[in-house]
């Protein structure tokens, strides 16, 4: 099926010199245009593929392992077990009166959510660069696959959540609905600064190794193992504003174990930043996305 | 119809470029150049032009590095270019690398699922042609085995079985017929015929010519970046032979040639005369052959042997005269001179030959002069022949008084 879409490409034109000086034009190729509607309509036509390639990052990830899918649960549960041990029985940390099992999972759920995207998001493209150098297909598909089968796993651990919410016997309340909006600013946040990452290393390989202390940094600025009340007054407004995942995984557990409502003013920042963010996160990957399969 | 249009379209490469950079790099690069312009560039296409219509077969051919690959890569869209204008109606799948979408891990038969998906099959599609993609691979048994498991032969199989399935508007072929053994090869071009038959559009790369003489309305000869020939097959490749490939075997076995380095001798010419003597550079099949190879003695040589080798464009020796094999004695050598070789009627069918002259010294291996892919000779279609070789005969009914008498063994 032919698609002819005109682009908005001659505005560059004149600064390139020699055989270049026209802009190249493809015209069944919405890819390669600036309208990022036309390629949402793409990514769209393509939903089978970004699901199938969604599936191979689960069915690989557990693959030839005996326990399987099981290490979704795994994972947050041990972490859950040893923070508890250290940070609340040796350290004592304050955890604004819930029982900190609790306390630190409902933040460490949507945190390995937000991490394991990351961490396999971004370098995507890099490891994928035999499929990209061969085949042509959207290309956000890879890093946008990797954050889908993280978001899978998030949701099979919350399943196992709920059980230790009923054993502590938390009244749910309806604040509980807030979930829905904080998961969508959460995906928004996510895939922007994927998007962005990943087709930035592309480019400058630094990123890949910059990664681990990126996000490992970035969980001590964000209230997991201790509660945002414990950040000083005057520096929780910067603390908020600055750090969008602070204030959505605060979200979470305001919404889920103390039945509050999140502080909605910083939602409705970290909202606008993750909208700005995924806009451009997907423009500037749209942009590079012509140079990824001379360079990856 | 056009069903491509390439116009003008060049891509070039910054040098320095081709690898991903680092921080530090680009630092450091911006301190010493400050602002200037890296001015290593290199253009693998520069400025080409070409169409291709609905149904068409178009064959790009050229040596390695000349921007054939380039331009399927800009077809199917992996790469962008750099200038120009592309325009292609419809849908494009690619047999470049085939299987390269396959993940080790997988199943053949997730992966078929998979790598049909990335091109450009729906699910329901893939599911519908699924058993003739696995009965054409012949991976029945192994289909719900890792493919990290499998040959590289099954791998490539699994792969073209899926490409193969898909029903595109322009199929971008790239060398992936070399693959496989024999028996999958031919599997595979059949399965293109077929594709050709139905009116698809096919832009094929190959280094094999008979392929691309068989397969091909028309071709491209591309060279450097540039199309230095278009037009009918058998004058492309010719074209391409007579400049690509011969200059590059004459440099590759310059080495093993020892030339007239004080052997005393020397070829300077092999050349192809008609019946009136004139030189020609083609010959029909079944006609008069005159060859004529001139040298030039510096010495005096004894025994010399003359010995004349027709290869094809795939190198398969096809034809060799030598005049110690036919008993034909030649007197020692002093000075230039000519000898020539005549065939009443020659047996080569048509197609491009590449043409070695040798002389050495009877009885010996050690050659005087040896002058590998000295010239080219194009067979034309003359008598009509089926077979590999046409060679003189004459049918005739016989008589009864020529008829032998019928053995009793005849009816046993």
């Amino acid at each position: 099926m032919p698609l002819i879409l005109s682009d908005r490409e001659n505005e560059r034109s004149a600064k390139l010199p020699g055989p270049e000086a026209r802009e190249p034009v493809l015209e069944n190729t919405i890819a390669w245009s600036d309208s990022l509607l036309a390629h949402a309509r793409e990514l769209f036509r393509h939903r089978e593929l970004l699901w199938l390639v969604t599936q191979r990052e689960i069915k690989v990830r557990y693959k030839q392992s005996v326990l399987g899918v099981l290490w979704a649960i795994l994972q947050p549960l041990s972490l859950m077990i040893v923070m508890t041990v250290f940070f609340s029985w040796f350290a004592r940390m304050p955890s604004d009166g819930i029982p900190y099992p609790l306390f630190v999972y409902s933040a460490l759920l949507p945190w390995i959510f937000f991490s394991t995207s990351l961490s396999f998001a971004i370098p995507s493209l890099i490891t994928n660069a035999h499929i990209i150098t061969k085949i042509y297909f959207p290309r956000e598909i890879v890093p946008l696959a990797s954050v889908l089968a993280a978001l899978l796993d998030f949701l099979i651990a919350s399943a196992v959540f709920f059980l230790i919410l009923a054993y502590y016997r938390v009244q749910l309340t309806w604040n509980l609905l807030f979930l829905l909006p904080l998961l969508a600013i959460q995906i928004a946040f996510t895939t922007g600064v994927c998007l962005l990452l990943s087709a930035f290393t592309v480019l400058y390989r630094d990123v890949r190794h910059m990664l681990p202390l990126l996000i490992q940094i970035w969980m001590f600025f964000t209230p997991i193992l201790y509660p945002a009340s414990v950040v000083p007054g005057r520096w929780r407004v910067v603390y908020f504003m600055l750090n969008p995942m602070a204030v959505i995984i605060d979200g979470y557990r305001r919404a889920v174990v103390q039945g509050l409502p999140p502080r909605l003013s910083y939602i409705g920042l970290a909202a606008l930043v993750s909208c700005v963010l995924l806009w451009l996160g997907y423009k500037y990957f749209k942009h590079l996305e012509r140079e990824f399969a001379d360079i990856v | 119809m056009k069903i491509i249009t390439v116009d003008q379209v060049s891509k070039r490469y910054r040098l320095s470029q081709l690898g991903a950079r680092s921080i530090r790099e680009e630092v450091a690069r911006l301190v010493q150049g400050g602002m200037s312009r890296e001015k290593e560039e290199f253009y693998a296409l520069h400025e080409i032009s070409f169409e291709v219509d609905q149904g068409e077969t178009l064959g790009l051919i050229g040596p390695n590095g000349s921007g054939k690959s380039t331009i399927l890569k800009l077809l199917s869209r992996i790469i962008y270019p750099t200038g120009g204008r592309i325009v292609v109606r419809g849908s494009v799948a690619s047999l470049i690398e085939v299987g390269a979408g396959f993940h080790p891990e997988l199943t053949g038969h997730e992966n078929i699922f998979l790598y049909g998906s990335i091109m450009g099959m729906k699910k329901a599609e893939v599911r519908e042609k699924f058993d003739r993609i696995v009965e054409f691979s012949g991976l029945q048994r192994f289909i719900e085995t890792p493919v990290k498991r499998y040959s590289s032969g099954m791998y490539v199989r699994l792969g073209f079985a899926v490409a193969a399935h898909i029903n595109p508007k322009v199929l971008l072929v790239d060398e992936v017929l070399a693959v496989g053994d024999a028996a999958f090869q031919a599997k595979c071009q059949m399965r293109i015929e077929e594709l050709r038959r139905n009116g698809m559009t096919i832009v094929f790369v190959s280094h094999d010519m008979s392929a691309v003489e068989r397969l091909c309305n028309r071709v491209l000869f591309i060279d450097r970046g540039k199309i230095r020939a278009e037009g009918e097959p058998q004058s492309v490749i010719a074209e391409y032979f007579s400049t690509v490939v011969l200059r590059r075997e004459a440099d590759e076995n310059a080495g093993i040639a020892n030339g007239s380095n004080g052997s005393g001798v020397e070829i300077q010419s092999v050349r192809f005369l008609d019946r009136d003597g004139s030189i020609v550079d083609a010959i029909a099949t079944g006609e008069q052959m005159i060859a004529q190879i001139e040298y030039n003695a510096y010495n005096s040589i004894e025994d010399p042997v003359f010995e004349l080798f027709f290869y094809s464009a795939d190198d398969h020796l096809h034809c060799h005269y030598s005049t110690a094999l036919s008993g034909d004695h030649i007197p020692a050598l002093q000075g230039p001179g000519v000898v020539q070789i005549e065939c009443e009627e020659f047996g080569l069918t048509p197609g491009m030959f590449k043409i070695d002259a040798l002389i050495h010294r009877r009885g010996t291996k050690e050659a005087y002069d040896w002058k590998p892919r000295q010239c080219l000779l194009k067979v034309i279609p003359g008598k009509r022949v089926r077979g590999m070789f046409y060679s003189p005969h004459r049918w005739r009914l016989l008589p009864s008084s020529e008829r032998p008498e019928m053995g009793e063994e005849e009816f046993l």
